[in-house]
């Protein structure tokens, strides 16, 4: 499939351990695909083995079994790593374990002059990419000055100025406050709206989910739901026996539901909720 | 009283080009056996703050009073015996080869030993939700939750009377995150404590706390119960903080329900006001 713009099949993987032969499985028989241009959004409780997932996604960690198609390029050809991590770069998790630079512009500019572009074309896209994460007036600061969402935004403008194709963020907004994860979701979403980017984001924040096309739900290393996020969210209890959240309006009409109202599944939005209570309310015969 | 603040500013890097007032003519108390939550957004000065109440720092002009002792003065040990304060991803403090001397670390310099020792362990380890089974194993090789419940419990275990708790479930998973909020509740409850915590979770502040505490821009904004503060939704926004998301909603459902109360924070509220609403008192049979 063309539209595929990563494919894991049949995927596995373990850790080798002192203690144990064995190892411990982090994933086993996980199937998947990442369309192109999509907004995936993964989930899963901590030791689910997202955070695997997502390092098979670039070639960082290689299968034990099974294979990561990116590009239809084969994660365990060693001669295209260094391509394939361009096109799908990734952020992680602490703001401050990704800097290098001592200025903003230096760190952006780390990935292309590794990649031994041309300084002139260096500068455009530096000054290119910093306008489009909204940090241009920041470009002479030095990173240990700014917020962590200023940092997280910085880190993206890194992976931007390589032209990806993809970003993973393991999650990159789990440190940040409410005002730093909008700052982070709102580059996200444009990155994905106008330059057609395809995201990856692992995160356990419920309201980041709501914006996804798709959502992957993650436990013990295998897949345990996947569809849009009306669709996962709509088996509350499921949800809640996997050890995640769901927003509190969604968690709101489920309870309501339990006493017996009539209301629909997977409510995720406070205007969706409305327009369900006020219909409900409306419908009752005699008021 | 507990604390007392009284006309608190203090400057970082003083004489500096660097000079930056972080907090500005703070006056609050804080009573003896008290729930609160201190919110504001990244920088606004929450932690300085609360770093004051065991004269971390000390006040660049006023005064911090705690249980009659002048945070400024002598006698710091008896200070810091009496205001524990847990800070940010404490975890990374940890530093022994096993649990046991990790969390004992603090009662030894307190000379205390043997048999009170022991008990004082057993009890605090079963505050925060451990297994005894723990002790014995290395702080690293535990999940972030548990690494984090360690390090709490180090502080819990020197008996404080004052709790200070900033971001205490920050980078947590939604599990990892209840367990915290629970056992805090529970110690509040249990244990005749002052508590105060410092968090971005308005859910979480609107459901443990019973006064909240805003700052901005390094001083106090507002300051009153929780349902006095969440009411405002407008001015919270106005400084890049907001209400839970089912505040929201009953806002929204008043402008087409007027007889609805809207000052409601939490699911288990909004959920029997509902009911009221349509006459369902108490989840009977539908009318």
């Amino acid at each position: 499939m063309k539209n595929n713009f990563i494919k894991i099949i049949d995927v596995s993987h373990v850790y080798k351990t002192e203690e144990t032969e064995s190892g411990v499985e982090a994933l086993s028989g996980v199937n998947l695909s990442i369309e192109k241009g999509k907004f995936t959004v993964i989930l899963g409780k901590n030791g689910s083995g997202k955070s695997t997932l997502a390092k098979l996604m670039n070639a960082l960690l290689l299968p034990s079994k099974g294979v990561v198609l990116v590009k239809g390029v084969d994660t365990r050809d060693e001669p295209s790593k260094w391509e394939i991590r361009r096109v799908t770069g990734m952020v992680f998790q602490n703001p401050d374990n990704q800097i290098v630079g001592t200025t903003v512009e230096e760190d952006v500019a780390f990935g292309p002059e590794n990649l031994g572009v041309e300084p002139v074309e260096i500068r455009r896209r530096v000054d290119e990419v910093l306008d489009t994460v909204g940090m241009k007036e920041y470009s002479n600061v030095s990173p240990h000055f700014l917020s962590g969402g200023q940092k997280q935004r910085i880190a993206i403008a890194g992976i931007l100025a390589m032209k990806p194709e993809c970003i993973v963020l393991d999650e990159a907004t789990s440190m940040l406050d409410p005002m730093g994860r909008k700052e982070v979701m709102a580059v996200l979403k444009k990155l994905n709206r106008e330059e057609k980017i395809t995201i990856v984001h692992i995160t356990h924040n419920m309201e980041e989910t709501c914006m996804a096309d798709r959502v992957i739900v993650i436990d013990d290393g295998k897949i345990a739901a996947c569809g849009t996020p009306s669709e996962v969210f709509s088996d509350v209890k499921k949800i809640k026996s996997l050890k995640l959240d769901v927003p509190q309006v969604t968690e709101l009409l489920y309870e309501l539901e339990k006493e017996g109202l009539d209301l629909p599944r997977g409510v995720l939005t406070v205007e969706e909720a409305l327009k369900a209570i006020a219909g409900l309310k409306r419908g009752i015969p005699g008021r | 009283m507990s604390i007392e603040v009284k006309n608190l500013s203090y400057v970082y890097m003083k004489g500096t080009p660097f000079e930056r007032k972080a907090l500005e003519d703070i006056n609050i108390k804080i009573d003896k056996g008290e729930f609160v939550g201190i919110i504001g957004h990244t920088g606004s000065g929450k932690s300085t703050l609360v770093q004051h109440f065991n004269g971390l720092l000390k006040p660049t002009t006023g005064k911090v009073i705690v249980n009659g002792m002048d945070t400024s003065g002598k006698g710091l040990k008896e200070l810091r015996r009496q205001v524990g304060i847990v800070f940010q991803y404490p975890e990374h403090q940890l530093f022994e080869e096993t649990v046991y001397k990790d969390i004992v670390f603090g009662l030894k310099k307190l000379g205390i030993e043997g048999g009170t020792m022991d008990e004082r362990i057993y009890s605090t380890l079963e505050i925060v939700g451990l297994d005894r089974s723990i002790l014995y194993k290395s702080p690293f090789e535990l999940s972030g939750g548990q690494k984090r419940r360690v390090a709490i419990a180090g502080v819990l275990v020197m008996e404080p009377e004052i709790i200070v708790l900033d971001e205490p479930a920050a980078g947590l998973d939604p599990s990892g995150r209840n367990e915290i909020f629970n056992f805090i509740k529970k110690l509040y409850m249990n244990c005749k404590v002052t508590v105060i915590i410092v968090s971005h979770n308005m859910e979480e502040i609107a459901r443990l706390v019973n006064r909240v505490i805003v700052i901005n821009k390094g001083r106090v904004e507002m300051d009153g119960p929780v349902k006095e503060i969440f009411r405002n939704t407008k001015k919270l926004e106005s400084i890049g903080l907001s209400a839970p998301q089912v505040t929201y909603l009953m806002k929204e459902l008043k402008k087409i329900f007027p007889g609805i109360d809207d000052n409601i924070h939490t699911v288990e509220e909004a959920k029997a006001e509902i009911l009221r609403l349509l006459g369902r008192r108490g989840g009977d049979a539908r009318a």
